[in-house]
């Protein structure tokens, strides 16, 4: 008797407990979660980096959780040089479960430069996952290449980034990291976005700036309007309970 | 026996009614001409080609998939939003329905059921909540609190492709075909 597709996926998810323990329930643990389609509860083709042409970070699905801190060494600080390649270090230590994705683009959301995981054999033990492998570079429209970790225990990413021999004068680094609770949902994990502007070597930057070169910061900014909004709600909700409770 | 405290409450009374007035006819403004019925776009295509956008782009739990409305995590919007689209690898409509678990057909249905309703805002579709919202202000969209982290609306301007697939599913044409590889969809 041909089994239906419900009854298929419980088959499936059974077989997964007997064979693999208990799975993760959160939906989005490896890079490859994001190219899967949305309907089978992938990312479509959206990565989160932040960057223009995704817009959305991490924080859009996780939150609650504490803001990790992530280390960031091996950046432009003082400007790209046409092709050569930089080494980015991102590091995060913690308990939780780190995962990060990072891009690399111009001023008009293109991809800028090519972006390289490491060789097996360069890679240190705390940036390989036990299954083995490390950072994955994943191609999108646009030109664009994203890198990335599955939260599969790594406390460290470095990705090889080659500046681009066109006539591109600035680059946008983006990177957005979560710390994840090991609970079944987005939620209590901790988020932060690294944004960063280089220009080439001799060039002013102007654009994104948030975040120091050694370290991540907080994502800045446009919650003021919404704090306000929510200061105005809650005035209202304790005028109404006031209210209430006079007419008592 | 008379209520001895309802003098006290008909200066209030008259009040409210009148700020329900006032409330009442600048939400509404004039009715649409004929007052048509609730439109009915196909609900196949909208299970096989708007749902997955819907998912892609609006199910966030930031978003208009917030899993618990009444959540203490500075939501906005405690009573939830209006539009509401859940499904695999976000918030389920079910809270025992795993975040993993494949699709479930309520969730598709209670996703269309809304999109429908924000259709039904207007006599055009081209002024329809569904069809505005996700738009740029700029060219034509509506006031829309899910700016990106760059301050922009979901969809750039009336070109884009995704708005396009929904735009022509509100409004009852065929979805137009896939951009060329390569290209922004």
């Amino acid at each position: 008797m041909p089994l239906s597709l419900r009854e298929v996926s419980r088959w499936a998810l059974a077989a997964a407990l007997v064979l693999g323990g208990v799975p993760s329930a959160h939906a989005f643990t490896t890079m490859a979660s994001f190219n899967k389609a949305a309907i089978e509860g992938g990312g479509g083709g959206r990565h989160f980096t932040g960057s223009p042409r995704d817009g959305q970070d991490c924080s859009v699905c996780h939150r609650g959780g504490t803001e990790p801190t992530v280390m960031v060494t091996g950046l432009p600080e003082e400007g790209f040089d046409v092709e050569r390649s930089y080494t980015f270090d991102f590091r995060w230590a913690g308990d939780f479960l780190g995962a990060i994705l990072v891009e690399v683009v111009d001023g008009e959301g293109r991809g800028a430069g090519t972006m390289a995981a490491l060789a097996p054999g360069e890679l240190s033990p705390e940036e390989t996952c036990a299954a083995g492998g490390g950072g994955i570079v994943v191609a999108l429209n646009d030109q664009r290449q994203v890198i990335g970790t599955d939260a599969c225990g790594l406390s460290r990413l470095r990705a090889r980034w080659t500046a681009p021999n066109t006539g591109i004068e600035q680059i946008n680094v983006y990177a957005s990291f979560v710390a994840g609770n090991r609970s079944a949902d987005p939620r209590g994990d901790g988020v932060i976005l690294l944004k960063r502007a280089f220009p080439i070597r001799g060039g002013s930057a102007r654009g994104p700036q948030v975040g120091s070169g050694c370290q991540a910061a907080p994502s800045s900014g446009q919650g003021a309007p919404w704090a306000a909004l929510g200061f105005l709600s809650t005035a209202l909700v304790l005028r109404r309970r006031r209210l209430l409770r006079r007419g008592q | 026996m008379r209520n001895p405290g309802w003098r006290q409450r008909v200066p209030a009374l008259l009040v409210g009614l009148g700020v329900l007035g006032v409330v009442g006819s600048s939400c509404v403004g004039e009715p649409p001409p004929g007052n048509p019925p609730n439109p009915a776009p196909d609900r196949a295509v909208f299970e096989q080609t708007i749902y997955p956008v819907l998912l892609r782009d609006c199910a966030f739990p930031d978003c208009h998939g917030d899993p618990d409305p009444a959540d203490v995590m500075g939501d906005p919007y405690p009573e939830g939003r209006f539009f509401r689209v859940h499904g695999p690898g976000r918030s389920r409509l079910a809270a025992e329905t795993g975040i993993s678990a494949p699709l479930v057909p309520e969730e598709v249905e209670a996703a269309y059921q809304r999109s429908i309703s924000m259709l039904a805002s207007t006599n055009d579709c081209d002024t329809s909540l569904f069809v505005g919202k996700p738009l740029e202000v700029d060219q034509g969209g509506m006031p829309h609190r899910g700016a990106d982290k760059n301050g922009r609306n979901l969809y750039p301007n009336k070109q884009n492709y995704t708005f396009r697939v929904l735009r022509a599913w509100a409004c009852g044409e065929p979805i137009p075909p896939p951009p060329a590889p390569g290209v922004t969809p």
